[in-house]
């Protein structure tokens, strides 16, 4: 065999084992088209399929629980669902963000599912009910059944057919059963404040901090060593809950909601909500925000709070997931260890600042597909049953006790034997009682347009843009989406 | 018509039908070799491109009727300023991703090119290890390592002493580089397989000639070398340019775009338009505009080629 065939074999044999890895090795520059979130409470898996013994009577069922007490409780439900009624339940579990979209794509095919978790506003639920991709549920509850919920709860989940800003109307059906709220909170660490000679004792559940008063105590925990306020807003999400509230706290629920809508001349630029969302960019000049914001995602700031690294940390009511993922061992818990307050109010921007809350009251909720009700009525009274059965009283106390999370059932708590961390969560309810008003978080209740840009303007809060800048964008954006609509 | 005629009917079509096929392989076999590529090529890959680009005339939710739209969606592209960021950002990273993995390629495929069949055997083995990890687990790892409180780069510039601390995936002027460096480190190794495969088809012979001729380690590098590896630049280069500015993976798991829209590339933008803002037809006029360019940029290489070689096809 001569030199150059021996070239020739070496050349193909290395090409074919850089070919053969190059496969394993899954695809070429970046284009896998795997994704997953490092945010997720858990661990890596985007979807899961329980093998519940589906078939084709199988009411198909998708939820965003994939890890913790969530998941158990989830499971914990269908079993007795089957058990009780013999309706088997083929259900999906997805991660949060993957879900959003998922979800989306679903209700577009053949295959979307019967039941499935949304939350309520206009980005979300609103954009099925304009799409007819939801049925209304008004005839399927009994007017005893509805006087359970929360009554906030139920008109948040009503839209007039078709119509996606009509969201909270009184004229509109239901057009999903509510389940589970979520208090929109600043929870902050007691060691570090008690190390920093601060006493935590004022801001206990305290709905009327001011700014000022708020930025006085940053500035005593940034004396003594620590970072006041621990934010991982790598994955975007983060600081948009702080925008919300700022919003809110600026200019009350109304005006957002109008700026939001197109309402009554109102616009994101108005000089109060401008101002507002600049004290964001004061936290970070003034070094209370970590430096580190936009490198960090939410895990890893919660990971920094946990141990005791910060004052001041955010995370809306589902926080009992990331104490168990993030929080060290010896960490002491709600209240021992941490606890809350509703956001600083701003009394000189909006007199009723210190009462009006940023929540999402509903969070969860469940809905009904239309194609639930074209796959036959058999399927379609399964379907029902199973929401019925899992947003009922019941379910929703196995459901609170497994996860700690609020459901939309007040009736519920009266009888549970709380623990600390328990009545420290449902405390959040007589805060949301005593509002005025309460607004959502934005990236449910504004369009999927400017909820986009608000994600990634609000980064460049903290680099390169002016808070003016950053609503201009938003109002701008907003006025083209709803000129599309 | 009796049983037995229309068997014999069918037995007739059957045989021309076979015959026809014969012919085809007979008379044009490239065909036959093709046809197991097509069968995947077509309806995985051409069908659903031709798709998008008639997405791209209409607007569509995901939810509800497709409604058309003319030409609004590229003018809207068009006038969109994350497009041409985006658009930018790929530019960089493909010219980062040229001159890092393919020029550090080159001179890693040179420097085992000697060594002995083993040894560089193991060198080829340990390169391409990167490759085999799954690009989400590589973004993930590295978001970790990137960390500036507690990763290990972080950490190491700590201890050397250092009170540089930067935002690697924070900062808007670095971030872009930080993806791309990660990228670079999986995949050089790929890059310096193919140029060894190219300095393994070069003819000992012409290297030995030109030594004989008195010609150096450098001009028989540029002057011998360089020129017959030709073929496998212009591959390395298309492949490259491709990749970049079809990434997705590493930009969407480390950043989403961010800080702002500092790493958005096309891919993640049009995906952000498709499935966050359930803008389908406006993200597939964004794919539309991608692949032009990625189209016009291949053609240009590949013309580029020819031109140096005096007009043979590589």
């Amino acid at each position: 065999m001569d030199m150059a065939e021996i070239k020739r074999r070496r050349m193909l044999r290395t090409l074919g084992a850089a070919g053969m890895i190059g496969l394993a090795g899954c695809s070429g520059d970046g284009d896998s088209g795997e994704t997953t979130d490092g945010d997720s409470s858990g661990g890596m898996d985007s979807t899961e399929t329980t093998d519940s013994g589906a078939s084709t009577d199988a009411v198909k069922f998708w939820v965003t629980a994939t890890s913790g007490a969530p998941k158990e409780a989830t499971n914990e439900l269908l079993q007795r669902f089957e058990d009780e009624r013999g309706i088997p339940i083929d259900d999906t579990k997805y991660e949060n963000d993957a879900y959003k979209s998922a979800v989306t794509n679903a209700l577009g095919t053949n295959n979307a599912p019967d039941v499935f978790f949304i939350w309520s506003g206009p980005n979300r639920l609103g954009r099925y009910v304009s799409n007819e991709n939801v049925v209304p549920l008004d005839d399927q509850f009994s007017t005893e059944e509805l006087s359970g919920f929360v009554p906030n709860a139920v008109r948040n989940v009503k839209y007039e057919p078709g119509e996606l800003l009509s969201w909270g109307s009184e004229d509109g059906n239901m057009y999903a059963a509510p389940h589970s709220m979520a208090g929109v909170v600043l929870w902050y660490n007691k060691n570090v404040l008690e190390d920093a000679g601060v006493d935590p004792s004022p801001l206990k559940h305290s709905t009327d901090t001011t700014w000022d008063e708020f930025l006085e105590v940053c500035q005593t925990v940034q004396d003594a060593g620590y970072t006041p306020i621990q934010c991982g807003n790598r994955n975007r999400w983060t600081i948009g809950h702080w925008l919300s509230a700022f919003m809110i706290k600026s200019v009350g629920v109304d005006r957002y909601l109008n700026a939001a809508f197109g309402l009554d001349g109102e616009t994101f630029t108005n000089d109060a909500m401008v101002e507002g969302v600049s004290r964001l960019e004061t936290l970070y000049d003034e070094g209370y925000f970590n430096q580190s914001i936009n490198s960090l995602n939410n895990n890893e700031a919660a990971a920094l709070f946990f141990n005791d690294e910060a004052a001041f940390w955010h995370q809306g009511t589902w926080i009992q997931d990331q104490i168990g993922t993030q929080a060290p061992d010896d960490f002491g818990g709600i209240p021992d260890h941490i606890d809350y307050l509703w956001w600083p109010s701003f009394p000189d921007l909006y007199e009723n600042s210190a009462n009006e809350r940023v929540s999402v009251v509903p969070d969860g909720t469940y809905a009904v597909s239309a194609q639930a009700k074209q796959r036959g009525d058999a399927n379609f009274q399964n379907a029902i049953e199973f929401l019925k059965f899992f947003t009922n009283e019941e379910s929703m106390q196995t459901w609170f006790e497994m996860t700690g999370q609020l459901v939309n059932r007040p009736g519920i708590y009266e009888d549970i034997d709380m623990d600390p961390a328990q009545e420290t969560i449902t405390s959040l309810l007589d805060g949301l009682d005593a509002a005025d008003a309460i607004g959502t978080v934005f990236d449910v209740a504004f369009l999927p347009e400017t909820t986009e840009t608000l994600l990634s303007e609000s980064q460049r809060l903290f680099t390169d843009a002016s808070a003016e800048e950053v609503l201009q964008k938003t109002q701008d954006t907003n006025e083209n989406a709803l000129s599309n609509l | 018509m009796s049983t037995t005629t229309s068997i014999q009917r069918f037995r007739n079509r059957i045989s021309s039908v076979w015959d026809r096929v014969r012919r085809v392989t007979e008379e044009r076999p490239h065909w036959l070799f093709l046809l197991p590529a097509l069968l995947l090529y077509v309806p995985f890959l051409a069908l659903p491109a031709l798709g998008i680009f008639g997405l791209s005339g209409f607007q569509w939710s995901g939810l509800g009727d497709l409604s058309f739209a003319g030409t609004k969606n590229f003018a809207e592209a068009a006038t969109d300023d994350v497009v041409w960021t985006a658009l930018l950002n790929n530019f960089e990273v493909g010219f980062w991703s040229i001159v890092l993995q393919a020029g550090l390629g080159l001179l890693l495929a040179l420097a085992i090119n000697r060594y002995s069949d083993r040894l560089r055997q193991f060198f080829q083995v340990s390169f391409l290890l990167p490759m085999t990890l799954m690009s989400v687990a590589v973004s993930l790892i590295w978001s970790y390592l990137y960390n500036p409180s507690y990763g290990v780069l972080s950490s190491l510039l700590d201890a050397i002493g250092s009170s540089w601390n930067p935002q690697w995936l924070g900062d808007p002027g670095i971030a872009l580089l930080a993806i791309v460096f990660v990228a670079t480190w999986q995949w050089t190794g790929f890059r310096t397989i193919l140029w060894l495969a190219g300095l393994d088809s070069i003819d000992e012979s012409v290297i030995e000639a030109a030594r004989i001729d008195g010609a150096g380690p450098v001009q028989r590098f540029v002057y011998i070398t360089l020129p017959l590896l030709k073929p496998v630049a212009i591959f390395i280069l298309i492949y490259t340019i491709v990749g970049s500015m079809n990434s997705f993976v590493y930009f969407w798991v480390m950043t989403q775009g961010g800080p702002g829209h500092a790493t958005e590339v096309m891919v993640t933008w049009i995906y952000k338009n498709a499935f966050l803002q359930s803008n389908f037809g406006q993200a597939a006029a964004i794919s539309v505009i991608l692949f032009v360019v990625v189209l016009v940029l291949s053609l240009l290489n590949l013309r580029l080629g020819d031109r140096e070689s005096g007009g043979a096809s590589p």
